[in-house]
């Protein structure tokens, strides 16, 4: 039996599968302020237009994100008809004049060639989208919006390589001066080029609306894929195809101030050239290893392969996973609870927790290496700490106090936490390592304020789940299915006094701290700012609950009761003030996810009016009984 | 027979009573029972009022009317009136009435923290004044202009000297007439507006084909643009914030200009911007940092930035935020600098050490004895 949790690791379906293209993942590029690996950024980018990191093909096979990307910037006439545009707003796709006939199901699924004709109405109303209020954008406006920048980053990209196409279609004028049709070649020799191209224009083969149709296509790129570092490593900025064939065609820029760019541009320009060769792979090694040099030079490379295996491992999957076997056993312990069996099971349900546990820290932690900050600094990451703490909260109470019932709550708490964590990565779509705004760019303020204000929901949280467990007990007992011993009963509420004690001890400091650092760099303590108040309103809630119970206004049920509302004031100071769209802390964008949170108000509402209930009515049978 | 209670009535026991009343944890439930709607009312008004409005309607006053429908409003008590029913009450029921001794010596101290920290609040309330400093490179200033507070400026031209006078103006103002025994006029002010833009109209209450137009109070309360009608010997002007050229009258061979500028604040040093450095995010919008190289009283050199104010004198200086100006040949760009004079400026610091000791010397006791009693129960 103890050897369960290991066999577990083996069961682990692994989701990732190998992608043909694998070693491109780790290829650096500069996208959103950070240089990060393109495995990343095709994982976003196909997370944003599909909904998923993987596209299914319409014979079924399963193309993964870098596969896809490949796929875009080479195979451009393949890319154009996968179905990787996904809607679930009929209306706003009538509206920009798709039949009736191909709206059909729910969620719809178009290629770049289904859209390409009704491109140009797309934008004209994302246009008239953009000028709505925000705040006032209803879902056809937001699904418009969406769209349109999707369609606009797709066309970009699949541009990103057109120089090199192009250049294949370089006119002779200028092949016989250039003596090849490399471009980076007819950019350095761009003087000797155009004298060259004065002296045979006299020439009667010399076609000149062909000549000068080629300069014109080069400037009309619209690439914006920072794809190429500067050989000055103290230029941050990286360069767009474009940016360089800009500058040089354009604006005239010196040509051997590009010399490492022009060598990087033909490693390119030779993949292209070679995609149907059995060549292909080795350019696109030949590139890789070059990127890694130039990167690793720049001092911008030393995170890149972290961050491939961190995206690579997925460990949050496998931490929901992990949870999901623990809780699923715990399940069943309780099932056969007192015997011999049920102990074993409890056990391993522990065991696999721990496993699920440590590998959602892991997690954490490679985030934290990878991005040189504290654990949380965004909405996201919030998530995933919050669940942590939890976790090791409800964890080091099973182990001191024994609790079976403890694991279970772990077990769901890491469940629901992840859950969320995947899921708000799915709806957001944007890179979950983004760089920070110039005030949070402080790692002492963000690791003391910000951890002590997270650990400070986490215990509220815990507390809640914890009363929902009391609740339900309560609930079996007065169903007679099982007997809630006092003891039971009083042990729960001890645990949910102590986790608000600790709730209210992170959350006063950390509230107090992030005043302080308020200080420090607006010169106000409080301002009454929405995020600022919402934490207010945890740390007030605590008090009450303290206060009423040492007055003796509550007992174990009010405690529980109490504790199930700091679920809705928590939410509300996480996420919903977020939602108002005001104030300093708006630090995470939260569109559709009000749904979810209405949903939690009035659920959490409801358990209370159920738990008030069912204490009026356990009260009048006991009445009755002593009768 | 009749009995009389008179010992209810003893002067005693009515103290007894109210101390009891301001002691209860009753009470403290309440207030912070009441504090919680009115911080999360306070919250949801954000989307609809600016910070400041709201800052003022709900938590810096004693009471308030507030507005549930259009026409409906109901009295709710003011954040200030709640904070300070709550310190007499943590006072009495949390520092004279506690029972002294080991066990509560941790609550002692939490309770003395959250004191000193609304102390702080108190104080920086009533005696902090806000305001900011905007400098090119290369300029200097020694005062800050207020945020929301404007003045009407009236200065003196003689052929000796020049000197300035200051009027505040506020709500308060309309229909007041304000003289000094050093103007030889009296100022009648006719009208205010708190945002305005001027027009062209031909009503009767425009002078010379202008007149204000009221504008809704932005929600960044800084960006209210004031206006004031004013009437100096029976000659009627409107004086606006952002008018170009001042208001003038002669009387008694003097020149009398009027504007309506910021409210200001003399800094007790001058402060020179030398450099303004900024950086992006490599091929973003988004600012990497900023900060700026200054000089103060023009001879010690300090770098301020993000999170690393300037503190001398009693003032304290932030790095804000940036303007930025693009020019034909390059772009320039402006500091700003928030002021802060806070008396109480480290205090929440203290506080929150206070705090601490207090919550771990209660709590970590308490945590203790329930682990070592759990392994006892094992």
């Amino acid at each position: 039996m103890k050897y369960l949790p290991i066999i577990f690791i083996f069961l682990i379906p692994f989701t990732a599968f190998t992608a043909e293209y694998n070693f491109f993942k780790s290829l650096p590029v500069q996208d959103e302020g950070r240089v990060k690996p393109l495995g990343t950024y095709a994982d976003i980018t196909l997370l944003k237009f599909n909904g998923k990191r993987s596209l299914k093909l319409e014979d079924g096979r399963k193309l993964s994100s870098i596969d896809w990307l490949v796929d875009v910037l080479f195979f451009t006439e393949k890319a154009d008809a996968y179905k990787h545009f996904v809607t679930d707003n009929a209306d706003a796709l009538k509206a920009i004049g798709l039949a009736e006939g191909v709206i059909t199901s729910k969620r719809m699924r178009f290629s770049f060639n289904d859209l390409k004709d009704f491109k140009d109405n797309l934008y004209l109303k994302a246009d008239e989208a953009l000028k709505v209020d925000p705040k006032n954008r209803n879902a056809n406006e937001m699904a418009i919006l969406n769209m349109a920048f999707s369609m606009r980053q797709y066309i970009r990209l699949r541009s990103t390589l057109d120089f090199a196409r192009m250049a294949q279609n370089m006119p002779p004028e200028i092949i016989q001066i250039t003596k090849s049709s490399n471009l980076a070649d007819f950019l350095e020799n761009l003087d000797d080029v155009r004298k060259g191209l004065q002296n045979s224009s006299s020439s009667p083969d010399f076609n000149f609306e062909r000549v000068k149709a080629f300069f014109e296509s080069l400037k009309l790129n619209e690439s914006k894929f920072f794809l190429i570092p500067s050989a000055d490593k103290d230029t941050k900025q990286w360069l767009s195809m474009d940016d360089i064939v800009v500058n040089r065609l354009v604006d005239f820029k010196d040509e051997l101030s590009f010399s490492t760019e022009y060598s990087l541009m033909t490693l390119w320009q030779n993949a292209v050239v070679n995609r149907d060769s059995d060549m292909f792979k080795d350019t696109l090694k030949e590139l890789v290893q070059t990127y890694k040099d130039i990167a690793s030079d720049r001092g911008e490379y030393e995170k890149i392969p972290t961050e491939v295996k961190f995206y690579e491992f997925d460990y949050f999957t496998k931490s929901l996973i992990f949870s999901l076997i623990s809780f699923l056993i715990i399940c069943f312990s309780w099932l056969k609870s007192g015997t011999k069996l049920g102990l074993n099971l409890c056990r391993t349900s522990f065991g696999v927790m721990i496993i699920s546990w440590l590998i959602l820290c892991a997690g954490i932690t490679m985030r934290c290496i990878i991005r040189d900050r504290p654990p949380v600094t965004t909405l996201y990451e919030t998530i995933l700490f919050i669940t942590a703490v939890c976790c090791l909260v409800s964890l080091i109470i099973a182990v001191i106090r024994n609790s079976s019932l403890m694991v279970g709550v772990t077990a769901l708490t890491n469940c629901l936490g992840m859950f969320l964590a995947i899921k708000y990565e799915m709806k957001e779509a944007t890179d979950t390592m983004p760089q920070l705004q110039a005030v949070l760019d402080t790692n002492f303020w963000l690791s003391t304020h910000v951890t002590s204000v997270t650990m400070g929901y986490a215990a509220g949280l815990l507390a809640g789940i914890v009363s929902h467990f009391y609740l339900i007990l309560k609930f079996l007992d007065f169903k007679g299915y099982r007997t809630f011993t006092k003891k039971e009963s009083s042990e729960l509420t001890k645990y949910v006094y102590g986790i608000i004690c600790f709730g209210l001890i992170f959350s006063f400091i950390g509230t107090v701290l992030g005043g302080i650092w308020a200080n420090y760099s607006w010169g106000r303590f409080w301002g009454w700012d929405p995020k600022e108040n919402g934490a207010m309103l945890i740390v007030l809630w605590f008090i009450v609950i303290l206060h009423a119970r040492m007055g003796g206004y509550i007992r174990q049920l009010g405690v529980h009761l109490l504790s199930i509302a700091s679920v809705i004031i928590i939410c509300f100071s996480w996420w919903g003030v977020n939602l108002l769209g005001v104030g300093l802390h708006s630090y995470g964008f939260t569109s559709g996810i009000s749904r979810v949170l209405m949903f939690v108000y009035l659920f959490e509402t409801f358990v209370i009016a159920t738990g008030i209930i069912l204490h009026k009515l356990s009260k009048n049978r006991q009445e009755a009984k002593t009768q | 027979m009749e009995k009389v209670f008179k010992s209810e009535f003893k002067a005693g026991n009515i103290h007894k009573l109210i101390f009891e009343f301001f002691c209860s944890y009753l009470l403290s439930i309440i207030l912070l029972s009441i504090l919680i709607v009115l911080v999360y009312l306070g919250t949801l008004a954000q989307t609809e009022m600016g910070i400041y409005e709201v800052q003022k309607m709900f938590f810096d006053s004693i009471f308030f009317m507030y507005p549930i429908t259009e026409s409906i409003s109901v009295p709710l008590p003011g954040g200030y009136l709640i904070l300070s029913i709550l310190v007499v009450n943590i006072i009495c029921g949390g520092i004279i009435r506690l029972k002294y001794g080991k066990r509560t010596l941790g609550i002692l101290i939490i309770h003395i923290g959250v004191i000193y920290l609304l102390l702080a609040g108190l104080v920086s309330f009533h005696f902090a004044q806000h305001g900011f400093v905007r400098l090119n490179e290369g300029e200097s200033a020694d005062y800050f202009e207020s945020w929301t507070d404007w003045d009407l400026q009236i200065t003196e031209f003689s052929e000796e000297e020049k000197v300035s006078y200051r009027v505040p103006i506020n709500n308060s103002v309309s229909g007041r007439e304000f003289n000094d025994e050093s103007l030889p006029f009296t100022i009648k002010f006719l009208r205010y507006a708190k945002n305005a833009t001027i027009t062209q109209s031909s009503s009767s209450h425009s002078v010379d084909g202008f007149s204000i137009k009221m504008e809704p109070v932005e929600q960044d309360a800084a960006r209210n643009v004031p206006a004031v009608k004013i009437e100096i010997d029976n000659k009627r002007a409107i004086v606006w914030g952002r008018s170009l050229l001042p208001f003038v009258i002669e009387k008694d061979s003097k020149e009398y200009q009027f504007k309506v500028i910021r409210k200001r604040e003399k800094l007790p040093f001058e402060l020179t911007l030398q450099k303004f450095t900024m950086e992006l995010h490599p091929n973003t919008d988004q600012a990497s940092f900023y900060e700026s190289n200054v000089k103060v009283n023009g001879t010690s050199e300090v770098l301020i930035q993000m999170n690393e104010p300037l503190r001398l004198y009693g003032v304290a200086v932030f790095q804000s935020s940036y303007e930025k100006h693009q020019t034909a040949n390059n772009i320039l760009y402006t500091s700003v600098f928030s002021t802060v004079v806070n008396p109480s400026d480290q205090w929440p610091l203290y506080a929150c050490i206070i705090l601490s000791i207090g919550l771990l010397l209660h709590f970590i006791p308490m945590l203790i004895k329930y682990v070592k009693k759990g392994e006892a129960d094992k």
